[in-house]
């Protein structure tokens, strides 16, 4: 069992997610097994039967049979939904297999092995679409991104088996029969698919109304008038889209010119079958171990141009070498140097090339990434099939034969052509991001600059760009863990922009940068700004440079650089002039004019772990809302245990103005403020934020005092409750029974509440008004429990949960009961789902009576009584108020003492009911 | 209780008021029940101006009982009856009355002014959640009204 989870949180994978990873793995195993023996048979077969001469044709047709796949697919996917979709493609796919392996059975021509090489791209490209369409329709963007990797891996040890087993047995069942092998996989893939299909209904109605209206909107991927008008429209995406097509039209003739060779040396079809699939089944694990080992790595250490030039680079040098050594070497050598060719690159533009489209990809706007992903799925590889099938077929024309010299020379071509490529495709990269610098629509998150070149580039451009790249470059470099060169920032110091000074002196408070530091004396005599003066003044003394040289300006009639003087040389020097300064300071903090004040106020709060107690004392307490606002800030970062208990006492008169101080105390706070809302200080409101405030802390301590408050304070559960959720808080295995017991006692109470309506429903007075309050107070009820699960249980399902009550529509609700039942502890799940089910009270108070022992109420001052007393307390007080008003408006009877009690309550509305 | 008018009403038949115009039918009556304590009363009599066109408007009216006319100069606009609310928007920006409103008869009008209303939505968030989530309606609404009509 822990051997288990240690592989699922290695994998990343989930528990209630394997089951549907599993199955969709070995979809792809077997599919990508089926697949393998497919093309080793279908190359096999045409290499056996025609001449190398027809393979262009191959390349032609397949390029037309992709697009018309394409379009078909694009067709179907708007008539069914994908689930049923991926199992239509696969009878489609089995049917075509079994079709071919009953052709040689029936016919005596040999032209379906002639289209079997195309086919063999369309069952590729159909499984791809099939599925990725199914994978993105069970998982969320939070899911994809952890478990696509995993599940795509599916696809490499499917072909290095499927090879390899093609390899095997082909001596022993020969090419021909390799179509069972294919299609037995495909078949064994069913299963999978049928309970991938069940497991995704339930899906697909949660989100059918998301889908039907994507489906509206969306167009054909294949639709060639809407990829020619996407084409046109941006310029990376044009000059990326013709890289593709030259990477892979480079790719398929190298392929060409290989089997070529590869025809020339095997002669019979199980000698072929035998090197193809050996060839391939190396090249899989090949391709592996780049993956995993060297891709990254690659990328990050090379940059992104450079990381493009490695494919063309070593396509240069093999074709170079083939095309000096074709007079000497030995045809096997050539062969050899071919299928090197081939092997690397066929793993160089899959590892290498594809990640850096991708990460080329990342400064454009999403609509326009997409954009892009679906131009370089849907049009390069159709292209290169149909200019490289036409180039060999123009070649083969002209010279009469097949002529792999004057092939290796069009390769030479193709890599220069390369070269050229990588370049425009950078200019335009470069051009790309500073035009997404300049709109400020990156994200740091997700856009991330690692590689040399870019960063060195963004340096440069930083010197020379207008203020707000120059600020976004700043930003971004600023992101990174290197600091900043002290060139550039010492360059930026003399940028004519008061923006960007101000901007590069606020990062020098930041961070060190202590070289850079040392040119500000001299600057500083020629600055006319106050602003930029004070800053300065600041970062000179806080990297204790030349106080001398500052305290000049203490007696500044500007009273911005006064500041900053004073605070270097309180802060920061040492002696005398630490003494005059704090002289000056005192007596700013008497004084009578409340500006001079609120400069010692604002000094202070600069600083973190201030030590002027007094001061700040002094300052917490002043009359002015804005002295004491930077005061209380002080107190906060002070890490002062006192100074956080004269906060939160402060609170009692201040209320609100505590709270972001208090945040700012963190960890330390938390003492404070657990004392304080366990002596119930302080308004109900008061607590509620103070709850909220210790899970925005969001800290190991402030978890703890959270579940302390949850066993010690039920009256504050929603607060309580809502804080820990809103926290990252994951709960340890022996903290969970406490939410359990919680969960229990919720439930009873909605029970209780439903007990009550259905009471009302029976009464003969008009109870209308407390009906609709105990209809919020089970809204509310509903919505604590349903954070408590997503506290114990997948997050993101109980949201969707969430929100299907909060959409009202009964469909949604019904659908959400049946994810919560999957999500959800059984016996948990059944109690809420009883109890919140829509619909009518009666017909399932019989089974929740089951649950719960009933509780009866012999008429309504019975029920009044018993929503005022606290046997089912924690009711808000709007419902008590309610209750108060219905007694007295219909003049039931109801317990004057419950009533009396809340004449004290906090609540206005409950007071003025219970005092009237 | 509040059956005499003229005695005010009860912060909970406030709520309860609230809760009966078309604009706050979808809001809570625990959001409500923090605004009705906002809510001031005052009795307008026949042809007593309630404000002018371009005057600076910094409160919304809610008709307790009587009738109010919306005009332009002498160009009537509209007429508005019990439960109904007038100037809702004032309480979220400061622009000038579009409009001028006048009682047509004896009226009272609970008056919501801007400045407590902000203070209230500083402390409670959910309050200004409710009236956001009323504004976006009425968006959508139009958004739909323009999309049809064109």
């Amino acid at each position: 069992m822990k051997q288990k989870n240690i592989w699922l949180r290695t994998l990343n994978v989930r528990t209630e997610e394997v089951s549907i990873v599993k199955k969709l793995f070995l979809l792809q195993f077997f599919q990508g097994a089926g697949i393998a023996f497919f093309l080793t048979a279908s190359l096999t077969l045409l290499l056996d039967n025609f001449e190398i001469t027809k393979i262009p044709y191959v390349f032609i047709y397949a390029a037309v049979f992709l697009w018309t796949a394409g379009f078909i697919y694009s067709k179907l996917e708007h008539k069914f939904n994908l689930s049923k979709l991926g199992l239509i493609i696969t009878v489609f796919m089995i049917v075509s297999i079994l079709f071919f392996r009953l052709a040689f059975m029936f016919f005596h021509s040999s032209w379906f092995i002639y289209l079997m090489l195309p086919w063999f791209y369309v069952l590729y490209l159909l499984n791809n679409l099939e599925f990725w369409g199914v994978a993105a329709l069970l998982f969320d963007a939070r899911q994809s991104k952890r478990l696509f990797g995993v599940i795509s891996a599916g696809d490499i040890p499917a072909k290095l088996i499927g090879y390899s087993m093609a390899g095997l047995a082909v001596h022993y069942i020969g090419t021909i029969n390799l179509l069972w092998a294919a299609l037995a996989c495909m078949i064994a893939s069913i299963p999978f698919l049928v309970g991938i299909k069940e497991a995704s209904i339930l899906h697909e109605m949660h989100h059918h109304k998301d889908h039907s209206h994507k489906n509206k909107h969306k167009k054909s991927t294949f639709d060639v008038r809407r990829i020619i008008e996407n084409y046109s429209g941006n310029a990376l995406v044009r000059r990326l889209a013709a890289l593709g097509i030259l990477v892979s039209g480079s790719f398929l003739i190298v392929n060409f010119a290989f089997l070529a060779k590869v025809k020339q040396a095997y002669h019979t079809d199980v000698s072929l079958a035998n090197f193809i699939a050996f060839f391939n089944a190396i090249i899989s694990i090949i391709f592996l171990i780049v993956k995993l080992i060297f891709t990254s790595r690659l990328i990050n250490k090379l940059g992104i141009i450079k990381s493009l030039l490695i494919t063309p680079i070593v396509m240069l040098i093999l074709i170079s070498t083939i095309i000096i050594t074709q007079d000497y070497g030995d045809p096997k050598m050539i062969l050899y140097f071919f299928g090197a060719a081939y092997t690397l690159v066929d793993i160089l533009r899959t590892s290498i090339n594809n990640p850096v489209f991708l990460t080329i990809m990342q400064p454009l706007p999403n609509h326009e990434r997409l954009r892009a992903h679906m131009i370089l799925k849907g049009i390069t590889d159709p292209f290169a099939f149909l200019f490289s099938g036409i180039a060999i077929l123009a070649l083969i024309q002209i010279q009469g034969k097949v002529n792999l010299v004057s092939l290796s020379y069009v390769l030479l071509a193709m890599c220069i052509l390369w070269f050229i490529g990588v370049y425009l495709v950078n200019v335009q990269y470069l051009k790309t991001i500073v035009k997404s610098i300049s709109n400020r629509f990156f994200n740091l998150e997700n856009f991330s600059v690692k590689d040399s070149g870019t960063l060195e580039w963004l340096r440069a451009k930083a010197k020379t760009g207008s203020e707000t790249e120059i600020i976004n470059i700043l930003n971004m470099l600023n992101a990174e863990n290197d600091p900043i060169p002290d060139d550039l920032i010492i360059s930026l110091l003399h940028n004519p922009s008061e923006k960007v000074k101000s901007f590069v002196l606020n990062l020098m408070m930041e961070k060190d940068y202590p070289i850079a530091a040392k040119s500000l004396p001299a600057l500083i005599k020629h600055e006319i700004s106050p602003s930029i003066l004070a800053r300065s003044i600041k970062v000179i003394c806080k990297n204790n440079i030349d106080f001398e040289e500052v305290k000049i300006h203490l007696d500044s009639s500007n009273i911005e650089i006064r500041d900053a003087a004073l605070d270097g040389l309180f802060f920061y020097s040492t002696g005398e002039l630490k003494e005059r300064a704090g002289a000056v300071i005192i007596k700013l903090i008497t004084s009578e004019n409340k500006d001079e004040r609120l400069s010692v106020a604002k000094i202070l709060s600069q600083h973190n772990n201030c030590k002027e107690e007094e001061m700040i004392l002094q300052l917490m307490n002043d009359e002015v809302g804005v002295i004491r606002k930077y005061a209380f800030i002080t107190a906060g970062k002070s890490e002062n245990p006192k100074l956080l208990d004269a906060l939160i006492n402060l609170g009692i008169k201040y209320e609100f103005e505590v709270i972001e101080p208090l945040l700012i105390g963190g960890d330390l706070s938390l003492p404070a403020i657990y004392s304080f809302i366990s002596a119930n200080k302080g308004s109900i409101l008061l607590r509620e934020k103070l709850i909220l405030l210790i899970g925005r802390i969001n800290s190991d301590n402030s978890h703890e005092i959270l579940i302390k408050l949850l066993n010690d304070l039920p009256g504050e559960y929603p607060s309580i409750i809502k804080a820990i959720y809103r926290s990252s808080y994951v709960p340890k295995h022996n903290e969970r029974e406490a939410f359990i017991t919680v969960i229990r006692k919720m439930l009873t109470r909605s029970a209780g509440i439903v007990y009550i309506q259905n009471n009302i429903i029976h009464h003969e007075s008009n109870l209308q008004l407390l009906s609709n309050a105990l209809s919020l107070e089970l809204d509310s009820l509903r919505e604590n429990l349903l954070l408590v699960f997503a506290i114990l249980y997948n997050r993101d399902n109980i949201n969707k949960v969430r929100k299907a009550y909060a959409s009202g529509n009964k469909t949604n609700i019904i659908n959400a009961m049946e994810i919560l039942d999957i999500t959800a502890r059984k016996d948990i799940a059944y109690r809420f789902n009883l109890i919140f089910e829509p619909g009518n009270i009666a017909e399932r108070l019989h089974d929740i009576q089951k649950i719960y022992p009933d509780v009866v109420f012999k008429n309504t001052v019975d029920l009044l009584n018993s929503i005022l007393s606290e046997e089912i307390s924690f009711f808000n007080n709007w419902t008590l108020a309610c209750a108060i008003y219905v007694s007295k408006k219909q003049n039931i009877a109801a317990d004057i003492n419950l009533m009396i009690k809340h004449q004290f309550s906090e609540n206005l509305l409950l007071k003025e009911m219970a005092e009237l | 209780m509040s059956e005499n008018l003229n005695q005010g009403l009860l912060l909970l038949e406030k709520v309860l008021l609230l809760k009966s115009l078309s604009i706050f039918k979808d809001t809570p009556e625990t959001t409500l029940s923090e605004l009705a304590p906002l809510m001031q009363e005052e009795e307008i009599e026949k042809d007593g101006i309630i404000f002018n066109e371009n005057d600076p408007g910094d409160c919304m009216y809610i008709i307790l009982s009587g009738q109010v006319q919306i005009h332009k100069g002498k160009t009537d606009l509209a007429i508005l009856h019990d439960k109904e609310v007038f100037g809702e928007l004032s309480l979220l920006d400061a622009e000038t009355r579009s409009a001028s409103a006048t009682a047509k008869t004896d009226c009272i009008l609970y008056k919501i002014d801007q400045e407590p209303f902000y203070e209230l939505i500083d402390t409670r968030p959910e309050v200004a959640r409710g009236f956001i989530k009323i504004l976006c309606t009425r968006l959508r609404q139009l958004n739909e009204r323009t999309a049809r009509s064109n």
